[in-house]
């Protein structure tokens, strides 16, 4: 135990370094992906702009109306917004042309113009000629342009009545959420770049041959190699849930963390395995670099942890369903949704089984391996 | 030459940088590629939305109410397939997720949704928009102006009109690679670190015969420098051949500023890794983890792993973006393919270039510092 200690300690100057980026990349990732997913996928608020040339009375209703139940903003500079569409930060827009009141009253066609990349976007469009719609129908009962205005935005304050179903509620956008999602990114590299050098060493064939010359048992190596290697996962893990538990306690209940803390122990079962196979299976520290990175986010982009899974192609979730992080995704999804965890306990446990299952499936490869190596 | 060609091949024989340099990027590539392939359409796409409609049979208000719903059309594509049905039913198929939504209707118009998301704020709004239209009818009939209201109505007038967005592709998930681009520039280090690690005799043998060849330092390290410039620039063009014409990724247009800019890109891996080579001479995996590590965040910054992160960031501290190098190199690689903002392009360029003099004054400087203490120490020992 004290050699794997030792090795860990000589490399810990550059484990620190992986360490901090990689919480660090943890943080702001679930700060960034926490407000963005909030308006990706509730989308009960469109983030529209409006530039308005005119700023009639007529105009400034139709801000109004949007702003009903979108977020309408009104001052960006023209090259930040071509940007803001094309990422989809800036779902649509709508300019208002000058003169558009007069062209409006007189019964005439345009004078609004509108822009989305979004295809999906096209009921705001009837929204819009509906507002208008209405505004005509108002005109038509007599009343001036003021009047009508008022009275549209009053009579479009009724809405009816919505239920979302029990279990169902609102997807939470919380930013712990986040935190467990990228653990599945980040917990795979750092070990492989903590345990796999160690694993290196131990079975680089000099070392070996001359620790087994040695008085201690190769039973007695295996075990303190073990208890060596365990302590340095579960220390990295508690330090993962230590500070998660104080960045986010506020995101979760205590069942839910509890539970999002035994998800993420099964998918460093998984890690452990992967790193001391990684270790014994490539040829230098730098390998397991390059493993590391190639694991961690050809896992993390086919098990839906850095793009939602249901954007992905479905063959992509089909491969995600043979990697570990895909059933840990499908645990964090669980928790994201409130009670959902607790409420599906079992699939909840069952998914956590077969993480397990795949940590010791590749577990038994790592033995494998070591005693083909053994007996070559 | 003959110690540029030497270098070359010297650096040509690393695998494990050609892995980094070159392979790394096209499997990453290939596997956004394999991950993003519908990503856009599943996303944006405008799609048939399923609802259960809970009527009365016989109504001729819920009647009107399913045409008006099974009438909407986007263009040929109709915005909703209405099932009818009971309430039970009705309910039993959003469960089931046959349905989005479950409207119920009655004297108090009801929608019933499985989950929040945009399908179920445009059932939303259409329900409403249904409502707000026949509180306006009852009050115009109220006042006994019903004629003009449904004339209005009727009024074939459209306001809006269609604007065409000017960028070169629409395909946002671009992002990632440009950010891919960054990554692969970016490991350009890499080389720098090995050139600097073989003209130190702390870190690796080499370097006594190196230092030892009758040759000044300087041109040796340029030699070096053009040599590790030469592989990490085959290796843009790599990458960027690989993406666009067997990946098939639509980058936008492409043009020769692009290849000039690539040329800065390598310029800035290389000089990194002479940077951090300079600066941390502690262990070879030391050096490694820090910059992978400063790589991978960079990158991170600049949207390889959360593709709408750039923009966050410029909307919330967009002095990050001003220096960020991945940042720079992918902003860049938008402004001038995608956005055809030359100005911008520069000015991302710029910021690359003075990354590329500051490395160099910094590693110069560091090295000149370490003379000056190892001539002192000669000189009290």
């Amino acid at each position: 135990m004290k050699v794997v200690l030792k090795i860990v300690k000589k490399a810990l100057p550059s484990v620190s370094a992986y360490f901090v980026i990689f919480f660090g990349l943890i943080i702001i990732m679930s700060f960034f992906s926490g407000k963005d997913q909030e308006k990706m996928y509730q989308a009960t608020e469109l983030t529209i702009y409006v530039e308005d040339k005119e700023e009639s009375v007529l105009s400034k209703a139709l801000i109004a109306y949007l702003e009903q139940e979108n977020e309408v903003e009104t001052e960006y500079d023209e090259d930040l917004l071509s940007e803001l569409i094309f990422t989809g930060m800036v779902d649509y827009v709508v300019y208002v042309e000058e003169g558009f009141e007069e062209t409006f009253l007189a019964g005439e066609m345009g004078g609004i113009e509108r822009l989305s990349i979004k295809p999906n976007m096209a009921f705001v469009d009837q929204k819009i000629e509906l507002f208008f719609q209405y505004v005509r129908a108002e005109l038509a009962m007599g009343k001036t342009i003021e009047e009508a205005c008022e009275s549209v935005l009053k009579n479009t304050e009724h809405r009816a009545v919505t239920e979302v179903l029990s279990g169902r509620d609102a997807m939470s956008t919380r930013q712990g959420y986040f935190f467990f999602t990228f653990l599945a990114y980040v917990m795979p590299c750092i070990l492989i770049m903590i345990l796999g050098p160690v694993m290196h060493v131990f079975y680089r064939k000099d070392i070996k041959m001359r620790t087994d010359c040695g008085m201690v048992s190769v039973r007695k190596q295996n075990v303190e190699m073990v208890k060596g290697i365990v302590m340095v996962a579960i220390l990295v893990w508690a330090l993962f849930m230590g500070l998660g538990a104080i960045i986010y306690h506020r995101d979760f209940t205590a069942a839910e963390y509890l539970l999002g803390t035994l998800n993420s122990f099964t998918i460093l079962l998984f890690s452990i395995a992967v790193s001391v196979l990684f270790g014994v299976l490539l040829p230098s520290v730098d390998a397991l670099n390059g493993a590391s990175n190639i694991l961690g986010l050809g896992m993390s982009f086919f098990s839906g942890v850095f793009v939602p899974a249901e954007l992905l192609p479905d063959y992509v979730n089909i491969i995600g369903e043979f990697l570990p992080a895909g059933w840990y995704m499908k645990n964090v999804r669980l928790l994201n949704i409130e009670n959902s965890a607790t409420t599906h306990f079992s699939e909840f446990l069952v998914n956590c089984g077969i993480i397990t299952a795949f940590a010791v499936a590749v577990f038994f490869v790592f033995l494998v391996v070591v005693k083909r190596r053994k007996a070559a | 030459m003959i110690h540029y060609v030497y270098r070359l091949k010297r650096l040509l024989r690393m695998r494990q940088l050609f892995f980094w340099s070159i392979l790394f990027p096209l499997l990453l590539g290939t596997v956004f590629k394999a991950a993003f392939s519908d990503a856009t359409n599943k996303d944006w796409g405008f799609i048939t939305i399923p609802v259960a409609v809970v009527t009365e049979e016989g109504n001729p208000e819920d009647e009107a109410f399913v045409t008006f719903l099974a009438e909407m059309k986007n263009g040929d594509t109709p915005f909703f397939t209405v099932t009818e049905g009971d309430r039970e039913t009705a309910e039993t198929l959003l469960t089931d997720g046959e349905v989005s939504a479950v409207i119920v209707t009655g004297e108090e118009t009801k929608v019933l949704l499985k989950e929040n998301g945009l399908n179920s704020t445009v059932v939303k709004t259409v329900v409403d928009g249904y409502l707000q239209s026949k509180d306006m009818f009852i009050e115009a009939a109220m006042k006994g102006k019903l004629p003009e209201v449904m004339e209005a109505f009727s009024a074939e007038v459209t306001t809006l009109s269609a604007k065409e967005f000017e960028g070169a592709t629409t395909d946002p998930f671009v992002q990632y690679f440009q950010a891919l681009i960054a990554m692969a520039s970016l490991y350009g280090a890499m080389y720098g670190l090995m050139n600097t690690n073989e003209l130190n005799q702390k870190l690796a043998y080499v370097s006594a015969r190196r230092l030892a060849a009758p040759m000044r330092i300087v041109p040796t390290v340029i030699c070096d420098v053009a040599a590790a410039f030469t592989i990490q620039y085959l290796q843009f063009l790599i990458n960027i051949a690989y993406f666009i014409l067997i990946l098939k990724v639509d980058f936008g247009n492409v043009n020769g500023w692009l290849f000039l800019g690539g040329a800065f890109y390598s310029l800035l891996g290389v000089l990194n890794g002479y940077f951090i080579g300079t600066v941390v001479q502690k262990s070879d995996s030391l050096q490694n983890s820090i910059m992978m590590g400063t790589t991978m965040f960079s990158c991170f910054l600049a949207g390889l792993m959360v593709g709408n992160i750039r923009m966050a960031i410029e909307l919330t501290v967009p002095v990050v973006n001003r220096i960020n190098p991945a940042t720079l190199i992918a902003d860049s690689m938008q402004a001038l393919c995608i956005m055809g903002d030359t100005e911008k392009f520069a000015s991302c360029l710029f910021g690359v270039f003075i990354w590329c003099v500051c490395l160099t004054v910094g590693s110069m400087f560091v090295v000149m510092l370490r003379q000056k203490r190892a001539g002192r120490s000669v000189s009290k020992a």
